[in-house]
């Protein structure tokens, strides 16, 4: 089994030990769709928002942390949670379920902040819960449906298995793209 | 051996900008003492390294412009030019030119376009015909000057230590330097230590050398070439006759094969104990005690050193409730070694502030020599530290101050005698340190502000109704006003109208401030105002709800504990409170902020009692509703725009001793965002999180 993703074993092993509904030798077996050879294999983080599964490129993930007390930002949008100190660097929190027009959940012991990088700046997305890390190979990813007249570009693709589907983000898009108004941020 | 030198140009032109200064600065001093033999040593050497590195660093306009120059100072140096104002004058654009050439070779900036003038200008005075100057020959090492009259034959030997080479030294380049003095009659090179080649390291320097030459130069200017020895390499220099040297050229001929091919070891031991002025290489220009440090890396230094006293406080915190007497106390001993620490690493970015004063001498000589005034120039306090930004960044609002000082300020000579001053105007620059902020006070005995053409200046522009009457110093202070030039015409010098204003908001952006005093007739002085760092804030703690927010104690003028009905309501205005007699508006900040208020205290109560802050910014004051006012506090500023943007009414985030993150509040913004309150949507408007 390689590891050579950046979220420490250990991290993300203590990380998912607390979750009640996840056994940790989980962990162990990556789900695997399909690889088919000469195909190569993204590994995605995958997590819940609303029951919903979503995936984010592992490589843009810094570390996962527990949600712990956010100083508000006053007059943002409703996404933005507002700033944590992550080790002496002042980062800013985006909820994610605001951010892609959910309802906003209530914290529980399963809210988890993904800290990612997007493009130099550090940035924390508050999900529901953290699941696996997905390896899809390139044939298992669909495109984002395209519908007329909605903006689905902040859409990877779609990861699929016979029982799952996760929608993968282009967190890039979502989070960086001044353009992208459609999302209410 | 190939190296690449691309990652010591960049030290090179740190380097050559501090010896630019130090010719600045020298040359000016020599203007008033044009004897001062050690002033032109300093003015030479300077000239001569710059050069040095220049040609080794293959930046050849500045090797060619400095190596003119150098032959110039050289005769000043040896007493066969006379310094006059005239010739310091030259010698001083001849640095500006430098100095752009060096800025063409690292900026690729134009170059300066009177680098022809001013060299053909070099080479008048130097009285040398210009065709000794061109590339071609001072590049050419195997030039042959005729010896003159004067000329002298010299022995000179010279047994390079080991490790020249790491010195960055290079022999061809002394040859070729040696060569271009006067005539190279004769050369030996002596390779008796030349190891057998499988030993050879080629980073070490085996030769040593013999060489007559015949130059008209000084012996002084040989020693010159010599400057940059390391202590191991010597060399020794003696004057021959001309017998001495047709001997030795005739012994060379004879055993020429020999000479070159191998050794002459027995002649060298036998030369050596000739009485001879021997000499070791002085040690490279009094090096002083530093290391240069990349600045990136001191920066990120001092962060994690902030970090280190966050960290360490709030393990404090964690402790107290468990700990016993002796962890209490250790962790006490450990949070002052912390502080200790960071204050040790804030130091480290204190430089003082000399350099950028001595700029100003050169402003101050200019502008007197375009305007035709006598201006004495006084520095105080040179040696007050300041933060490197701080340093490089208030250079130009001083600049500008110092011009108009004496541009505006100082009168010209006959109208001062006519005012019975002496003729010669006197502009001083002191700076000093009082608490936590560094003054700098411009100070000049010149004919002071004119208030009643000030006023007239105003209420023409329509910075002011013509009804109103504001006080003496409030005049005064209009000259920061934006759009404001008192100058009736406009000089190359100044009076552009974008003077002070832009002065006082550079000095606002380094968190200081500025305030003018003057007495028609008897001068002015401008006082600025600058923190010591940029890095940490002393900021007054305020609770809003169950938020923090630090304000910054430069602006807060007071706080003030309100009684209930002490807030009025104004139509059109707000909300006021009456302070001393003033009206000033009250801000709440629970609703500029959009924080929910406290539900503990009874509504009606918190809306007309409760804490105000007032705060100052650029003369408006205004009434900050606050909670509770948690305590004064020393904090890191962290940038907001790091990993986000720039956030309306918030200067940046700290983070305090329980490791939370509070927001500083950016008064300017604030008030702000009072006045567009009312018609702000704020939770629907389109935010965008720009990477």
């Amino acid at each position: 089994m390689t590891t050579n993703h950046p979220i420490e074993e250990k991290t993300l092993t203590t990380l998912v030990k607390d979750k009640t509904d996840f056994e940790a030798e989980h962990i162990g077996d990556r789900v695997t769709l399909g690889t088919t050879s000469g195909d190569s294999v993204n590994q995605f983080l995958t997590f819940d928002l609303n029951d919903q599964e979503f995936g984010i490129e592992i490589l843009q993930v810094q570390e996962i942390k527990n949600f712990t007390r956010v100083t508000p930002i006053p007059n943002m949008p409703e996404c933005v949670k507002g700033v944590m100190n992550l080790r002496g660097t002042v980062v800013l929190i985006i909820d994610l379920r605001k951010k892609l027009n959910m309802s906003i959940a209530e914290i529980n012991q399963f809210t988890v902040i993904i800290v990612v990088n997007v493009g130099e700046k550090i940035m924390g997305l508050v999900v529901d819960a953290v699941s696996d890390v997905l390896n899809v190979g390139d044939a298992d990813i669909e495109g984002a449906p395209k519908l007329g007249g909605i903006d689905t570009s902040f859409i990877k693709g779609l990861a699929k298995s016979a029982d799952r589907l996760v929608t993968l983000l282009d967190i890039e898009v979502l989070l960086s793209d001044p353009s992208n108004a459609t999302l209410g941020v | 051996m190939e190296i690449d030198v691309s990652r010591f140009r960049a030290a090179f032109y740190v380097e050559a900008a501090e010896h630019l200064q130090s010719m600045e600065a020298a040359l000016l001093q020599l203007e008033s003492a044009p004897r001062d033999t050690e002033l032109l040593n300093t003015i030479f050497r300077a000239a001569h390294t710059i050069k040095g590195a220049s040609t080794t660093f293959g930046i050849d306009e500045v090797g060619r412009f400095t190596h003119v120059l150098e032959n110039l100072l050289e005769r000043l140096r040896d007493g066969l030019l006379e310094t006059n104002a005239e010739l310091i004058e030259l010698l001083l654009t001849s640095v500006d030119v430098i100095d752009a050439l060096v800025a063409n070779a690292k900026d690729g900036v134009p170059m300066p376009d009177n680098l022809e003038e001013v060299l053909k200008e070099l080479q008048r005075v130097n009285g040398q015909p210009s065709s000794c100057l061109s590339p071609t020959n001072t590049n050419n090492g195997n030039r042959t000057a005729a010896p003159t009259v004067q000329s002298q034959p010299y022995r000179i030997q010279i047994h390079p230590s080991r490790e020249f080479f790491r010195f960055g030294q290079d022999p061809l380049l002394l040859l070729r330097e040696l060569s271009e003095m006067g005539t190279i009659v004769n050369v030996i090179v002596d390779d008796s230590q030349l190891p057998q080649l499988a030993e050879l390291n080629p980073e070490e320097c085996y030769l040593s050398w013999n060489i007559e030459l015949e130059t008209e130069a000084q012996e002084q200017s040989l020693h010159d070439v010599f400057m940059f020895f390391d202590d191991g390499s010597k060399y020794t220099i003696e004057a021959i006759s001309r017998k001495a040297l047709a001997n030795a050229v005739a012994e060379s001929e004879t055993n020429k094969s020999v000479s070159i091919k191998s050794t002459a070891t027995p002649e060298v031991d036998r030369r050596v104990k000739t009485d001879r002025r021997e000499v070791v290489a002085a040690p490279v220009a009094a090096a002083s005690e530093t290391v240069r440090v990349d600045r990136l890396l001191l920066d990120e230094l001092i962060n994690q050193i902030g970090e280190v006293v966050i960290g360490a406080s709030m393990v404090e915190q964690d402790m107290l409730c468990l700990a016993n007497g002796r962890t209490l106390e250790s962790m006490s001993a450990l949070g002052k070694i912390v502080r200790d620490l960071q204050e040790m690493s804030l130091g480290l970015r204190m430089v003082p502030i000399a350099a950028t004063f001595q700029k100003m001498n050169r402003v101050i000589r200019d502008v007197a020599k375009k305007v035709g005034k006598q201006i004495q120039f006084v520095t105080e306090g040179d040696d007050t530290e300041l933060d490197k930004t701080v340093v490089d960044q208030i250079s130009d609002p001083l600049v500008h101050m110092v011009r108009n000082a004496a541009d505006h300020g100082i009168e010209t000579p006959e109208e001062r005698v006519a005012a019975g001053k002496p003729a010669e105007g006197i502009v001083k620059l002191r700076a000093y340190q009082q608490g936590g902020n560094v003054y700098i006070e411009l100070q000049d005995d010149g004919r002071g502000l004119n208030r009643k053409r000030i006023l007239e200046k105003a209420v023409e522009r329509g910075l002011v109704t013509p009804e109103a009457t504001p006080t003496d110093s409030e005049i005064c202070n209009m000259i920061f006003l934006p759009g404001f030039s008192t100058a009736t015409e406009v000089t190359d010098v100044s009076g552009r109208g974008v003077g002070m204003d832009v002065v006082r908001r550079n000095v606002e952006a380094l968190q200081g401030s500025i305030s003018i005093k003057s007495i028609e007739g008897q001068g002015s002085r401008l006082t600025v105002r600058l923190p010591l760092t940029l890095a940490i804030l002393d900021g007054l703690l305020v609770r809003l709800s169950s938020e923090i927010f630090v304000i910054p104690l430069l602006s807060v003028v007071e706080s003030i504990c309100l009684k209930p009905r002490d807030i009025k309501q104004i139509i059109g205005v707000g909300e006021v409170i009456k302070l001393r007699g003033e009206i000033v508006p009250v801000l709440r900040l629970h609703r500029a902020l959009h924080i929910a208020s406290d539900s503990r205290i009874d509504d009606a109560l918190m809306a007309d009692s409760g804490i105000v802050v007032i705060v100052e910014d650029q003369g408006r004051r205004l009434a900050l509703k606050v909670d509770e006012l948690m305590g004064q506090q020393q904090v890191v500023i962290k940038n907001l725009e790091t990993n986000f943007r720039k956030v309306p009414g918030v200067a940046g985030a700290t983070i305090l001793g329980d490791g939370r993150v509070a927001l500083i509040l950016d008064v300017y913004g604030v008030s702000n965002l009072s006045d567009s309150e009312a018609n702000r949507l704020s939770t629907n408007d389109p935010v965008h999180l720009t990477a």
